[in-house]
């Protein structure tokens, strides 16, 4: 294999959240599904749009430049409730499907792990954190063919008791976000490694209990994203007041030529490619022209997996409080901050409660409510609650926010009238005569 | 400035907002003289000696000049008086045209007596603007821009659309419309508002400015003597018994919850010529223990109420702004707004449904009683949006206009 002394680890976000249907104090328990999302804008709908706009033609361009570069390399993460809405929503989600199928066979693309349903479950339930972990290791082995051992976190949540959760899981690397005030002055471009801490005892039985390898290595490297070149991409692209709009090939392939490092970390969402950016501000004709040029200057491509085996271990990134990817502040206070989430997920794990003494059972009827209680743990349901933008004055300056569709309070309330019904389902399986529609 | 009303002798939305922002006016480098129809009634006397007639703010002129041959107590179309029912009532029943139910003919006589005397009073200083309230005044400034020959800003604080739900009185509608395209600025107290004068009456929209009105300042909480139960949690709707404030929709809603939760009651605030439809629906449905008229409340009537309730709903059909909603959200009530209303653009953190949306109505009601989280969360954070809304700031906004019109 060809060494460079500098290399670009790509790595794209892959997920749709199951939107809960809108529910009503006047309808009696409602025999139908929880997760068909507001009615106009069904989860079916927001799929084929982005499918069409992103998934498609986006995986389509990179399964032509991984072939016409068998340098080129990607990666990728894609949640449990995107591959299931892949496998609900017909052909077109078939042919999603398939088009990573094909990327999987080229062998220049890794598949990362993440929880199953994009949750927020390590907040409160190592339980719940582990089992979705394990089921996502398994459907990623299904689908692609081959056992997951990088692991990403929802929003790239990270901190040292959460990393030392994963090493003792068996994972043989993680994703964070490199961001200064944690970084000291170093650069995100090196590979770094967890803090080595003591977690809980039976934090540590739990996560042995969920191990997805034999041994547990004994440090856990980390890729930290560089953000200032990913957002260069990710928000910025068409971004016509951004001094270098717009933004070529060219430059872009200059920049990285000119930051120090051994591994440039681009981490985004995978709705840039023609969803967050549309095809009319370019992006896909950036990205089309972005192999070649990098290659010409002497710049490589590496998986995760191949920056691990090839880098030294460097540094420890020391993260004591929860650090994301999100918003300007890079915390968790995008999913918990305020007191209707805080609310939200008191209740949830209250639910946790009430459900674990069932989960061993057998039966549809668990399958079911076990499904559904997960699919509310996936973060977005607490990220629509979020009010961080509401309160300064200067409401209107954000996009939509007289369309209450998007009031942070409707979310809420939908999401705790579907807990309650979800409480009612549970008290039916503990009374002998559980009689129960679902 | 031309106004109609001026609290405390007259106090809906008009004279609150009027008031509130000729003060603050006032307070900022700007001498002003408030022109006001004298007051006559019963009471009114002791009332008009709490008028500030003379006060200087930061040695700034705010002087009153009250038109001693116009009287308002009858005429104004935003009286709540029971002299104004009266008036009211003798005027529907001589009349099936819905509109007369809220002018009489006399008011016309004297908004253009009004126009009459402020065209010829006598004026000692130099003016640089006319600030004209409302349609009532708009002949008045229209006179009084052609004497003067200085330009004319009239503020929109309600159109002849939001007043009638849509089925104008002709008069009306012409007065308006006439007075807007001759003046030199409007202010609309709303984008919502801003948006009605564009549609309906083709304004040009680059003539209007929006300034939302202001926040009162609320300091302590009083509790008087209540009369309501306070084992059940209270719904509150506060406003005049009018088509334009939705009371029947507010009836129809409570109706609905009441289906699903019985520890629930809902109180009326305020009179109108809607007041005998309301009661009668209320007592024929048998909801009589369940919803309460209170009929009109004063100013700490209103903050008890407020402080004893636990969710405030304006479903108002067309509500240019909505102060009292400002009002009830500072006072500590979970906040439902009709989308059909210029206060959502203030307080977003409120919920919001279309005026005729019973069901949606009913469910945030519900919720808001039902989880505890989301009005501690929908109140706080609706006094941290409202923080910066001073009549201060919308003073500054406005005076920041008459300079554009100056230069």
């Amino acid at each position: 294999m060809q060494t460079h002394t500098k290399n670009v680890c790509f790595y794209f976000q892959v997920h749709q959240p199951y939107r809960l249907s809108e529910t009503s104090f006047f309808e009696e328990e409602k025999s139908g599904d929880l997760f068909l999302g507001p009615k106009n804008s069904t989860n079916r709908f927001v799929f084929e749009k982005v499918a069409q706009k992103c998934y498609i033609p986006a995986t389509k361009m990179l399964l032509d430049l991984l072939r016409k570069h068998p340098e080129f390399r990607v990666a990728f993460s894609l949640s449990g409730v995107f591959l299931d809405q892949c496998e609900e929503y017909g052909s077109l989600g078939g042919e999603v499907l398939n088009l990573f199928k094909e990327i999987a066979k080229t062998k220049q693309a890794e598949f990362l792990c993440e929880t199953y349903h994009h949750s927020l479950a390590f907040l409160f339930s190592k339980e719940e954190y582990g089992a979705q972990i394990q089921l996502q290791a398994k459907k990623i082995k299904k689908l692609f063919g081959a056992k997951p051992k990088i692991f990403r976190n929802t929003e790239l949540i990270y901190n040292n008791d959460l990393a030392e959760f994963i090493r003792k899981m068996g994972f043989e690397g993680m994703l964070a976000e490199g961001w200064d005030s944690y970084l000291n002055g170093r650069s995100p471009n090196y590979l770094y490694q967890s803090k080595k801490i003591e977690i809980h005892k039976e934090d540590a039985r739990i996560a042995k209990k969920y191990k997805i390898a034999a041994r547990a290595k004994k440090e856990l490297p980390l890729l930290l994203k560089n953000y200032k070149l990913s957002d260069d991409v990710a928000f910025r692209f068409s971004n016509k007041s951004w001094e270098e709009h717009p933004l070529t090939t060219e430059k872009y392939a200059r920049w990285i030529e000119n930051t120090e490092g051994e591994t440039i970390n681009l981490f985004m969402d995978y709705e840039t490619l023609g969803e967050h950016q549309w095809e009319d501000t370019g992006i896909f004709e950036f990205f089309k022209h972005l192999p070649k040029a990098l290659l010409e200057k002497g710049i490589g491509f590496c998986t995760p997996s191949e920056t691990i085996a090839n880098l030294k271990l460097r540094d420890e990134y020391d993260i004591p409080q929860y650090l994301s990817w999100a918003d300007t502040d890079r915390d968790i206070s995008a999913w918990l901050d305020n007191e209707i989430q805080r609310s939200a997920l008191h209740e949830l794990s209250e639910l946790e409660k009430m459900i674990h003494p069932h989960k061993k059972k057998k039966g549809k009827v668990i399958k079911n409510l076990l499904n559904d209680f997960r699919r509310l743990q996936t973060s977005d349901h607490f990220y629509y609650m979020s009010t961080k933008y509401f309160n300064d004055g200067d409401v209107h300056k954000y996009f939509s926010p007289y369309d209450s569709e998007h009031s942070p309070y409707e979310a809420y309330i939908h999401y705790m009238n579907t807990l309650r019904g979800m409480h009612q389902r549970v008290d039916s399986l503990n009374s002998p005569k559980g009689n129960i529609k679902r | 400035m031309l106004g109609w009303e001026f609290p405390p002798i007259k106090s809906g939305g008009l004279g609150v907002a009027s008031k509130a922002l000729a003060e603050a006016v006032a307070k900022q480098d700007v001498d002003l003289t408030f022109v006001l129809p004298s007051f006559v009634g019963k009471g009114v006397e002791s009332e008009k000696a709490k008028l500030p007639f003379q006060i200087a703010y930061n040695n700034k002129k705010f002087n009153f000049k009250l038109l001693q041959n116009i009287k308002t107590t009858i005429y104004s179309p935003y009286l709540q008086e029971k002299d104004y029912e009266n008036f009211m009532q003798k005027w529907s029943e001589e009349s099936e045209n819905p509109n007369k139910q809220i002018y009489g003919k006399n008011l016309f006589e004297e908004i253009q007596r009004y126009a009459l005397e402020v065209e010829n009073i006598e004026l000692s200083e130099d003016f640089d603007v006319i600030h004209a309230h409302d349609w009532i005044t708009c002949p008045a400034a229209l006179r009084l821009k052609k004497r003067l020959k200085i330009p004319l800003v009239i503020h929109v604080h309600a159109t002849e659309f939001d007043r009638t739900g849509g089925s104008f009185n002709q008069e009306v509608y012409k007065i308006e419309k006439e007075a807007w395209e001759m003046a030199d600025k409007l202010i609309a107290v709303s984008n919502y508002t801003k948006g009605i004068v564009v549609e309906h009456y083709g304004i040009d929209p680059n003539k209007i400015e929006v300034v939302h009105n202001g926040k009162d300042d609320y300091v302590n909480p009083v509790n008087r003597k209540y009369m309501c139960r306070s084992d059940k949690k209270t719904v509150l709707f506060l406003g005049r018994l009018t088509i334009q404030k939705g009371p029947d929709w507010f009836i129809k809603v409570a109706q609905k919850v009441l289906k699903k939760r019985k520890d629930v009651q809902f109180l009326i605030a305020g009179t109108g010529d809607m007041m005998p439809k309301i009661i009668d629906e209320i007592v024929a449905k048998g909801f009589h223990k369940d919803i309460f008229c209170m009929g009109f409340l004063g100013k700490e009537e209103c903050d008890t109420v407020f402080a004893n309730s636990d969710v405030f709903v304006m479903p108002s059909v067309s509500e240019p702004f909505g102060l009292v909603a400002l009002e009830a959200a500072q006072r500590g009530c979970a906040v439902i707004l009709s989308s059909q209303s210029g206060a959502k653009e203030v307080l977003a953190n409120s919920l919001q449904a279309d005026f005729w949306d019973v069901n949606k109505m009913a469910n945030h009601i519900l919720a808001s009683l039902e989880y505890p989280a989301l009005k501690k969360t929908l109140v706080e954070n609706a006094n941290k949006e409202i923080e910066n809304l001073t009549w201060e700031r919308q003073a500054q906004k406005t005076i920041a206009i008459y300079h554009q019109l100056v230069n």
